[in-house]
């Protein structure tokens, strides 16, 4: 993992510096460090002197006004007061806006937008008006991040100052607004040549279903290409909101022949644009757009067809008939209709293997049980892909053929097919085989004998302790190896897992660690104790791993030490052991471990984290959520989902809501349906600033979920009139049973204008 | 068998280590696929026994080996990208040629050989191949046994060729087949990225194209200083169009020539 914040020596002494005057609070000091040649070195400024919040605001608007000594402490400074945590930032900086000088005035538009002062919106629309483009622009972009009714009607009329800058901020500001509104200014500029282009890319960024109209009339001539890439943008976009399937409606309804759009695939474009045209057409198309996508070798079509296939099941034949591997593959694992389980049978025979045994796992999926003779004789299939394949979907349609089929392999097949007849045997606890799996214990083949010797561990016949006894004195290692790995899976010769432990094979004492462990034996923790100093690194880990299966103090103990190991797997170990048993002493270790410079490791103890209780805990996974490396971030974001609390659905919340990227995913995460992120969502809807409650709203949206559309309907009634705005347009455009009717009502009753014209926007049409 | 987001970690430090390949989050699925299928294949019980054979118990690498080569993607065509080879061919490698007797190309990630044997064709048609020695590596043992084949499936001219092509290559019904004139042209071997290749010495032009998508940015930045060190002075570096190095501030220049991007050694 990188690790950004490598200081020099000289850069360690200046930061140092800088943490003795943040405690001495000495302003002055801290602002001329703003100048400083290093970037890490500002940036401890910036964290300085922000902390101190009012105290260092009326110093720093100062020096924004009256000193501006160089462009990096310009920006320091702003970002100083984008991030201060004083209460008067906004009223201070709202001062400055209105200074005389542009560069001024720019500068506390940037940071009012920044720190989404909504009480600078007024200020800021007069700011947007400003003679100065530089000031005009900064504020026009101030009022898109802000958000809100407040600003819409200027940024409208921005779009009416043919100021070519104005009106083009205006736009890129208006497409992400997520207000209704927003729709008819970008329509009425698609007329113009001018801004024809950016206009269509802005409708489709609206993800409003009221922007179906617009685009569609625009469709066309040269425009077209445009216009496909604009109505894809806006079914990825409307997905946010959960307003897809409206979109895709209005969509259908207005496109009567989709076989222009298709063909543009075909011609020289991007690859940014055909992809795009192709998730259009994916969205869209049905079984005749299919023969055009197929001979398009642009990946994306593969999706395309995929999910055409998805939606009309009954072309599923023509597409596994023909000839185009690449197709057939990709359409196998979506297959759910009985309808073509022959055609998928037969391509059981199929020259390309990926094929073969994506036709197993289908096969298995559809539960066609008449498939399993075929399956069988695919046991000796030359590719393991296919044959492994063919025994999961052996074991998935377990039958009253399956166990003869499996007795007859095990007598008369090749060594390869014997192999994984005993994996169905061992998988389905076939006891009639125990004799054919003795006899392959003495197979010539040693796979197939090590494979036999697993497999009769798994039969439960209590003879065969006495056999794994008897392999176990053999001399060969692989037979003790594959013995003692049969008899820490059964667990019941506790006697044999502790000899096992001194036997001069590492594998045998590995997996004696290992039954030791699965069966919580307290009496041999001094053993293992003392197999953590094993040559074999393996035996090490397997002891530590199983030390931490078992409770006893002596062995937490043992694996609170293993946590500063030199040996990565070990100090891994360790962390997980902690995560497996909670421990008071565990969690200092665990978030020290957060500082690793490797991910796995880090990735391991904050999984180790995750199951810790407290407020440490979530922390350090927020923390990580929040960090660099998009490894670590992803992992972090998906344990914090895991969790049940609302702590963990609060702190993705906010996660989000600082997010810039809308496929970050802790948007994801937070549509996944659960009571704690329903009411956490809520919550924070009710009360929350502009942008976090179309966060929450579109989260709420996306989940699907009674609960949550339950929630959004509460939203409709909140004091915040920024809620119940943003909840009505997600309901409307989610189309929820009664929510059009209901938003209609609140166009005509709610106390808040706004809440009025944005309902009676959203409440007027599907296409306007 | 499941892979664990802790087991992905470490399976993925492994492969990391052993060929630089880098899989993200997005990518567990299909390392599952390709680890669970090895490992059953191996005869283990579940995922961690196995990783442990091969981090602790694999003294020749080479069931590392065997997963690696697996992991490998042989995407690769006759003609691909193709303005960077003309470059070469055309302006390039004949400048080279006319202040000294012999060049040098490396073609250090050639898959299944189609790019070395790209520009071995175009060599051929402006007349200078005997003069070029073109030096082709890629870590699949199997990629370089097809590259020195000279036989590729049909999908190795998806894209079409230019009617160059039908002087070289041959379509029989196995597939394509190389003409055996640019396939003793193209000297191939197997190469770990990852490791020393001091041995392969200096060269007038690198291709490394499509390879530094699959590696994280520290590793990218230690290859790509790597090879500038196997440059000549004013050799040229090719990387593949969807990859820029500019981001890494390294020691090479970016260019533009005749419509496409090369890196050299900045003055």
């Amino acid at each position: 993992m990188s690790t950004p914040f490598q200081l020099t020596d000289a850069e360690r002494v200046r930061v140092d510096r800088i943490d003795e005057l943040v405690a001495r609070g000495e302003v002055d000091a801290l602002i001329a460090g703003l100048s400083d040649a290093s970037w890490t070195v500002r940036r401890a400024v910036i964290a300085g002197l922000a902390s101190l919040g009012d105290d260092a605001v009326v110093p720093l608007c100062d020096w924004i006004r009256y000193r501006r000594t160089g462009e990096a402490a310009i920006a320091a400074a702003v970002d100083t007061l984008v991030a201060s945590r004083g209460r008067a930032v906004a009223q201070h900086v709202t001062a400055l806006l209105h200074d005389a000088r542009s560069d001024v005035a720019a500068d506390a538009a940037t940071i009012l937008g920044r720190r989404r002062a909504p009480e600078a919106v007024g200020d800021l629309r007069r700011a947007a008006m400003n003679a100065n483009d530089n000031v005009a622009l900064a504020a026009i972009e101030a009022l898109g991040r802000i958000g809100g009714a407040g600003g819409i009607d200027t940024l409208i009329d921005a779009t009416h100052s043919e100021n070519f800058f104005r009106v083009f901020a205006a736009i890129q500001v208006l497409a992400t607004i997520g207000d209704p509104r927003a729709v008819d200014p970008l329509a009425a500029l698609v007329a113009d040549p001018m801004y024809r282009g950016v206009a269509l890319e802005a409708l489709g960024r609206t993800g409003s279903v009221q922007a179906v109209s617009p685009l569609l009339a625009a469709a066309g001539g040269e425009d077209l290409p445009a216009v496909a890439c604009a109505l894809a943008e806006l079914v990825e976009r409307a997905a946010w909101s959960g307003a897809e399937a409206r979109v895709i409606e209005a969509i259908r309804t207005g496109i009567t022949d989709l076989a222009p759009y298709t063909a543009l695939l075909a011609t020289e474009a991007n690859d940014a644009t055909l992809a795009k045209i192709a998730s259009l057409v994916a969205a869209l198309g049905t079984p005749r757009e299919l023969p055009v996508l197929a001979r398009s070798t642009h990946p994306a079509t593969l999706d395309a067809i995929v999910q055409i296939v998805h939606r009309h099941p009954d072309a599923l034949d023509a597409v596994l008939a023909g000839d185009d591997v690449r197709v057939k593959a990709a359409v196998l694992p979506v297959i759910g209709t009985q309808a073509s389980a022959p055609a998928i049978r037969a391509l059981l025979a199929d020259d390309d293997d990926e094929i073969r045994a994506r036709a197993c796992e289908a096969l298995a999926r559809l539960g066609d049980t008449t498939a399993v003779p075929q399956l069988f004789a695919l046991l000796d299939d030359p590719r393991p892909r296919v044959a492994l394949a063919a025994t999961a979907a052996i074991h998935s349609l377990h039958c009253a053929e399956t166990e003869p089929h499996t007795l007859a392999v095990l007598r008369d097949g090749s060594p390869a097919a014997r192999r994984y007849a005993l994996r169905i045997v061992s998988y389905l606890g076939i006891a009639s085989a125990l004799d054919l799996v003795r006899a392959a214990t003495r197979d010539p083949d040693a796979r197939v004998s090590e494979l036999a010797i697993a497999t009769l561990g798994t039969i439960a016949e209590p003879s065969v302790d006495a056999d794994l006894a008897a392999l176990l004195a053999r001399p060969v290692p692989a037979t003790r190896r594959a013995a003692m790995r049969a008899i820490a899976q059964r667990g019941t010769a506790l006697e044999l897992l502790v000899r096992g432990l001194d036997d001069g094979e590492a594998w045998v004492r590995y997996y004696a660690c290992q039954g030791l462990g699965r069966a919580a034996h307290v009496p041999a923790v001094p053993l293992l104790v003392a197999r953590l100093r094993d040559p074999s690194a393996q035996v090490r880990l397997a002891a530590l791993e199983a030390l931490a299966s078992i409770p006893d103090p002596a062995a937490a103990a043992a694996v609170l030490a293993a946590a500063s190991s030199a040996n990565p797997d070990e100090r891994r170990a360790a962390l997980l052991g902690m995560g497996l048993l909670p421990h008071e002493a565990a969690l200092p270790l665990l978030l020290a471990a957060t500082t690793a410079a490797d991910p796995a490791t880090y990735i391991v103890a904050l999984s180790g984290l995750a199951r810790q209780e407290g407020e440490a805990a979530v922390d350090a996974l927020i923390a990580a959520a929040r960090g660099s490396d998009v490894d670590v971030r992803d992992a972090a974001v998906s344990l914090l989902a895991d969790r049940a609390d609302r702590e963990a659905a609060d702190a993705l919340i906010d996660i989000a809501a600082d997010a810039d990227d809308p496929h970050h995913p802790a948007h994801a995460a937070l549509s996944q349906p659960s009571a704690a992120r329903v009411a956490a969502l809520r919550a924070r809807c009710a009360s929350a600033d502009e942008r976090t409650a179309a966060i929450c709203a579109a989260a709420l949206g996306r989940m699907r979920d009674p609960r949550a559309t339950a929630a959004l309907f509460e939203l409709l009634a909140v004091p915040s009139a920024i809620s119940r705005r943003i909840a009505a347009t997600v309901l409307v455009e989610g189309g929820a049973p009664g929510a059009r009717e209901l938003v209609a009502r609140m166009a005509r009753e709610d106390p808040d204008p706004a809440v009025r014209r944005a309902s009676a926007a959203s409440s007027s049409g599907t296409t306007r | 068998m499941t892979l664990s987001p802790q087991l992905f970690a470490v399976f993925a430090t492994l492969i990391e280590e052993a060929c630089g390949l880098h899989y993200g989050p997005k990518d567990k699925d299909l390392l599952a696929a390709k680890i669970v299928g090895h490992a059953e294949e191996a005869g283990h019980a579940n995922l961690l026994d196995y990783y442990y054979r091969l981090r602790y118990d694999d003294p020749d690498g080479a069931a590392l080996k065997e997963l690696v080569e697996a992991l490998l993607v042989h995407e690769t065509y006759f003609f691909r990208e193709l303005p960077p080879l003309a470059y070469l061919a055309d302006v390039h490698l004949p400048a080279v040629l006319a202040k000294q007797p012999r060049a040098r190309v490396w073609s250090a990630a050639c898959a299944t050989g189609e790019e070395p044997y790209t520009l071995a064709m175009l060599l051929d048609a402006r007349g200078v191949l005997d003069r070029v020695d073109i030096v082709a590596t890629d870590l699949s043992e199997a990629a370089i046994r097809t590259a020195r084949s000279g036989r590729h499936g049909r999908r190795s001219v998806r894209e079409g060729c230019p009617p160059l092509a039908q002087r070289y290559l041959e379509s029989t019904p196995g597939g394509i087949t190389v003409a055996p004139r640019i396939r003793d042209a193209v000297q191939f071997a197997t190469q770990n990225l990852m490791l020393d290749t001091s041995a392969l010495g200096q060269f007038d032009a690198i291709l490394c194209r499509n390879v530094l998508i699959y590696f994280r940015d520290d590793q990218i930045a230690k290859l790509v200083h790597k090879l500038a060190r196997h440059l000549t002075p004013g050799g040229l570096l090719a990387v593949g169009v969807s990859e820029s190095l500019l981001r890494f501030g390294t020691t090479l220049a970016c260019e533009e020539r005749a419509g496409a991007f090369f890196y050299r050694v900045a003055a």
